[in-house]
């Protein structure tokens, strides 16, 4: 039976209890953000005493069901101010499925205190988090396996998440070690650190997979979904060869790369940015094309990337990271993007948000247009938490006010990622009325808009973007961020029907209940009723879906098309309603 | 006619000259020609090919090139078909 480790951080004990019953088959996404809406005040501080954190894997974690590792992580955003879940792969959530354990929730006033919890099958407790409070990511995570074993895997925060900045990320351990997973979205590491908890520490040595109730069943359906995933063209050579990054090539000619700092649809010198490049490179200099971020991953979308002598730079350069640091600032240097992927990884902040500050600085003169050794230095203002690291260590938004910048691309805060909504405008829509902010995963329209999976719609035009980008951002929720499934498996699960049915029947078979497709796409709709529910508490309206006007106002080139999908549309999406009251 | 072509990935062996995936095809005559026939200069079948953009524009093969236009194409290992049809413009 599947516990929640309850840590108060104020008391310093970490105590399990039994998961309750009308939670019993929630996961990941769905199981977070019941729990912040259950047991946060929507108006509460989000880097006050009163927010909690809440990690949880998904339904199919610590199982055999592929890429099923992925962990969400949710609070009170300090960015958005409404619901936050961002999710991550890495070792983490696999581990705490072996363990048993369907979500840790961290509460209290740490009173200065700091602190490493550490989980085994033997049980929880509360480490001393002094040692280790104050170094980078990369260093910690081998101080921590040094103290505690070659093996465990960890979540942690960075000198960004200790310092309160509102961009900054939660990191997870992927199967080298390396910290280069990330929750990155929204400033959920400031909410870690404000709990004082540097890092979790996971040792799920001499503990089981876990257990499936109908053994048969789930293998026959895990069998289904494994086929699927290496049969789709997407998923079995496209990421797998090339990585996310093959998109940047693609996005540029349908004339929807945000460049510099959203005034342009096209870059360049995209070409050496690209995927191609980028594989490369991986080629030539024994980096790795091709690489899982979890155990049980089949996809392998990562890459391992090093300099020009062969020497370990980063893990994980992708598209987002690519676009955000890359086009967004008018920086055509791969190998300096990979060194800020670093740093952003190592310090703890979100890559797209961290793009979307340094647009926004180069257009308030802070730094040249470019100047990637400029962005490199100043990633080490935010790491000692400077006068100006504070600057552009807050977000976008902020950036915006401190360097008098009006041409914000954000929503609720939230930098928008790589996709520019004028040019692909269902994706527009979900950066509009995602719970979460501009959030491109929260309802990837792009795959449909672009890529011609499951339909297509016209990316130009305003017609039929809104119901598009609602029946995704509620499959995206139930199908995918409540189950622990990476999301790359949308790609064959909405062109396969035995594909996107093999998982209900995979958690039907764990938890030996009956759960269909319609079932799913039903809780996904009951997540995001219970987050706008949460966001309205918080204070969000409507006006808070919305793009921000310069969007509808600037013709975007090469199509010169603004925004215009009417107000009233995007409110049916959200469905404006009184607050849901949550039993 | 002369038209500028931009190849994604594994496209790129079927034109090593081109740099960055990218060069220059001439057809005879003044064009216009349909974008297939731009694809067989470059002896690239109808199968290894799922996004084609025209001048950013998403495009079908039958789609007119002209002279001068830009024309990237790129292979269904990032996109597939599916039981619905992709809309294209095709003039």
């Amino acid at each position: 039976m599947a516990k929640i480790l309850r840590v108060d951080v104020g008391a310093g004990t970490a105590a399990f209890e039994e998961v309750p019953a009308d939670l019993a088959v929630l996961g990941g996404r769905a199981l977070t953000s019941t729990l912040v809406a259950r047991e946060v005040d929507p108006k509460a501080d989000a880097l006050g005493p009163d927010n909690k954190i809440v990690f949880a894997p998904g339904l199919l974690a610590g199982t055999t069901a592929p890429n099923s590792g992925r962990i969400s992580v949710g609070c009170k955003s300090p960015l958005t101010g409404g619901i936050k879940e961002a999710n991550s792969g890495g070792q983490a959530a696999g581990r705490l499925g072996r363990l048993g354990i369907a979500a840790i929730i961290v509460q209290g006033d740490p009173k200065g205190k700091t602190y490493v919890l550490h989980v085994s099958k033997d049980g929880a407790r509360m480490d001393d988090g002094a040692p280790f409070w104050g170094k980078g990511n990369y260093d910690a995570a081998a101080a921590l396996r040094a103290a505690y074993g070659p093996k465990v895997a960890t979540i942690q925060v960075g000198p960004a998440g200790e310092h309160g900045m509102r961009n900054s990320s939660v990191a997870t351990t992927d199967p080298e070690g390396n910290p280069a997973r990330h929750a990155g979205r929204g400033g959920v590491g400031a909410v870690m650190g404000a709990r004082g908890l540097k890092a979790i520490v996971i040792d799920d040595a001499g503990s089981d997979r876990a257990p499936i109730k109908d053994v048969d069943r789930f293998e026959k359906a895990r069998k289904t979904l494994v086929e699927g995933v290496k049969s789709h063209p997407v998923t079995s050579q496209g990421l797998t060869n090339f990585g996310t990054a093959i998109l940047v090539n693609i996005i540029n000619e349908a004339g929807a790369l945000p460049t510099h700092n959203f005034h342009d649809g096209r870059f360049d010198k995209a070409e050496a940015i690209s995927g191609e490049t980028l594989h490369q490179n991986c080629e030539d200099r024994g980096g790795k094309r091709s690489h899982g971020c979890m155990t049980g991953c089949i996809v392998h979308c990562s890459n391992v990337y090093n300099d020009k002598e062969g020497t370990y730079v980063s893990s994980g350069v992708e598209y987002e990271t690519i676009w955000a640091l890359g086009a967004n600032c008018d920086n055509d240097d791969i190998d300096a993007i990979a060194r800020l992927d670093y740093l952003c990884d190592d310090i703890g902040v979100d890559t797209i948000e961290m793009g979307g500050t340094f647009g926004v600085a180069m257009d308030g003169g802070l730094l040249g247009w470019g100047d990637a050794a400029r962005m490199i230095e100043l990633m080490e203002e935010v790491r000692n938490d400077t006068d100006l690291g504070k600057k552009i260590g807050n977000g976008a938004g902020h950036a915006g006010k401190a360097f008098g910048v009006t041409h914000v691309p954000t929503v609720k805060n939230q930098s928008m990622p790589a996709y520019d909504p004028r040019g692909i405008k269902g994706i527009g829509v979900t950066y509009a009325t995602s719970t979460m902010g501009a959030d491109h995963t929260a309802g990837y329209a792009v795959a449909t808009n672009v890529l011609g999976v499951g339909g297509s719609v016209d990316p130009l035009v305003a017609e039929g973007q809104c119901g598009l980008s609602q029946n995704l951002q509620e499959a995206t929720a139930g199908f995918f961020d409540s189950t622990g499934l990476c999301l790359f498996l949308a790609f064959p699960c909405l062109d396969q029907p035995d594909s996107l049915a093999a998982i209900p029947e995979l958690v039907s078979a764990k938890y030996g209940v009956e759960i269909s497709v319609a079932d799913m796409a039903a809780a996904g709709a009951k997540v995001l009723e219970v987050e706008r529910g949460f966001n309205r508490g918080a204070g969000l309206t409507e006006v808070d879906d919305r793009l921000p006007e310069f969007f509808s106002k600037e013709p975007l080139p090469p199509h010169n098309v603004v925004w215009d999908v009417a107000a009233s549309e995007l409110d049916k999406v959200c469905a404006w309603s009184p607050v849901v009251e949550l039993g | 006619m002369r038209v500028t072509v931009k190849l994604g990935s594994i496209l790129r062996a079927k034109a090593p000259a081109f740099v960055g995936g990218e060069g220059i095809v001439e057809l005879p005559g003044e064009g216009p020609f349909a974008v297939s026939d731009v694809m067989a200069a470059l002896d690239i079948r109808p199968e290894e090919v799922n996004v084609i953009y025209r001048n950013h524009v998403l495009v079908a093969p039958v789609a007119r090139a002209r002279d001068g236009d830009r024309v990237a194409l790129f292979p269904p290992i990032f996109i597939h078909f599916s039981q619905f049809y992709l809309e294209r413009k095709t003039d």
